[in-house]
């Protein structure tokens, strides 16, 4: 005896199963994170096959199985067609299923990230090629924030200190880190580079472990590329005064110039990657794709 | 299972990818076919499956799987730059890209159809419905796949 649940979910990732068949995990509203087989998805006449596409949300009904769940029946509630106009849309759009699914848990509602991660995928459906790069990276901050994660832009993460960006001085500057936990003065950052071994440590400490012996090269060379403390960065003052918008639901000024959403992308994939332990890896294709030279052509 | 198999045996040919048991397949070496219109799959089975047709009288080019960023597969791990120099060194006039409709698929399309543009006509194969299927029988996404892929009738 089969049980069978009702669910609202939409595709985050694919991979193929025997000869027809293909197994989705996708993020539901009601239950989080599930993975489910549609059952010869991969027939030419299936109605399964766009169904069971990437970024398609779907009405569905599911049966447990005693290893993996199955589709039994799937009614297309949105789909993004959008989405694939473009190589800039398609590759943001993979970035953010991406990190859904680093974050996302399973066996418990996630409604607020579905909601999030919907809202967001059809603004960057909507929007124009040039913006699309901005939409990302608002979107990446408040799926951050909706995990609890956001880095902390407008006060220094060590001293507490107000960071007032003046985009009138073009040589004003603050720090980021990840280890820190978002924006720093830019003193703070050069007192926490020099002390970049008292630093890991204390970090470590609050997380349980306490390994003071280790020598900081040791401690870089251990950590894999994506988790290492190092580099931190410095954030001129347009910059952080875009990353302080970020965490409002609109984007302000979607048509700034791309190479602060590019900056700001960096630092919040870096970010991302430290917090979750894991590289994105559709991150690269971004880089390729939203290049200077590719990003001028149409 | 099969496959990988014979893969293990045959080898691939060196100019298009294809599986071979030459170092260059019969395809390629074929005089009376057109090599100025190359058709771009992810896979061998393409290549099979489109010439069962009996329809394709040119050239291939098999790119060996689909980008898929979020398995890690990106664009250095297929033969595209291979493709890029072979249409930019011969005199392709077409670049017939002939890839599954799916996010991998067009993620693919695109970045291949945005490198190759600057050497040649590139076009890509039409998806719709399948031949004797009932429209009302269509699932959502295929339709409004279809009714985005529509054109003039001639
Ligand atoms: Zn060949």
């Amino acid at each position: 005896m089969s049980r069978t649940y009702k669910a609202i979910g939409i595709n985050l990732k694919a991979t193929l199963l025997g000869e027809a068949d293909r197994v989705l995990t996708i993020l539901t509203k009601e239950h989080g994170l599930i993975r489910a087989v549609a059952m010869g998805a991969r027939k030419q006449n299936s109605k399964m096959g766009g169904r069971s596409g990437l970024f398609v949300v779907n009405n569905l009904l599911i049966a447990q199985g005693k290893t993996l769940d199955k589709i039994t029946q799937a009614e297309t509630l949105e789909s993004y067609p959008g989405l694939g106009r473009t190589l800039k849309k398609l590759t943001a759009g993979q970035y953010l299923a991406e990190l859904v699914l680093n974050q996302a848990l399973s066996e418990q509602p996630q409604e607020d990230l579905f909601y999030l991660l919907n809202e967001h995928l059809g603004r960057i459906e909507r929007s124009h090629d040039t913006h699309v790069l901005a939409h990302l990276t608002h979107a990446i901050f408040q799926l951050l924030a909706i995990a609890g994660v956001a880095p902390q832009v407008h006060q220094c993460c060590l001293t507490q200190a107000l960071l007032k960006p003046d985009v009138s001085d073009p040589h004003w500057q603050a720090g980021f880190s990840a280890i820190a936990g978002g924006a720093v003065t830019l003193e703070a950052l050069e007192h926490m580079q020099a002390q970049d071994l008292l630093l890991s440590a204390r970090v470590r400490s609050t997380g349980g472990e306490y390994r003071a012996t280790l020598a900081p090269t040791a401690a870089i060379a251990a950590a894999p590329p994506h988790r290492s403390p190092s580099p931190n960065m410095t954030i001129n003052a347009v910059e952080l005064a875009v990353f302080q918008q970020l965490a409002h639901a609109e984007l302000s000024q979607p048509s700034i110039s791309s190479p602060v959403w590019l900056a700001l992308e960096r630092l919040l994939r870096q970010y991302a990657q430290y917090y979750f332990d894991r590289p994105i890896r559709s991150a690269a294709l971004i880089d390729t794709c939203f290049a200077p030279e590719l990003s001028e052509s149409p | 299972m099969a496959l990988v198999e014979a893969k293990l045996q045959v080898g691939y040919c060196s100019v298009c990818g294809h599986l071979s048991a030459e170092p260059v397949c019969d395809i390629c070496r074929a005089p009376n076919r057109d090599s100025k219109t190359i058709c771009i799959v992810a896979d061998s089975r393409d290549v099979i499956a489109l010439e069962k047709t009996r329809e394709y009288r040119g050239k291939y080019h098999v790119l060996g799987g689909l980008i898929s960023p979020i398995d890690g597969i990106g664009p250095e791990q297929l033969s595209i730059q291979q493709l890029v120099r072979r249409v930019s060194q011969q005199k392709v006039e077409e670049a017939i890209l002939a890839i599954s409709p799916s996010v991998e698929g067009e993620t693919t399309t695109l970045y291949v159809g945005h490198l190759l543009k600057p050497f040649t006509r590139v076009t890509r194969i039409a998806f719709g419905l399948p031949m004797g299927g009932d429209l009302e029988y269509a699932d959502e996404v295929t339709l409004a796949r279809a009714l985005e892929g529509r054109r003039d009738l001639e």
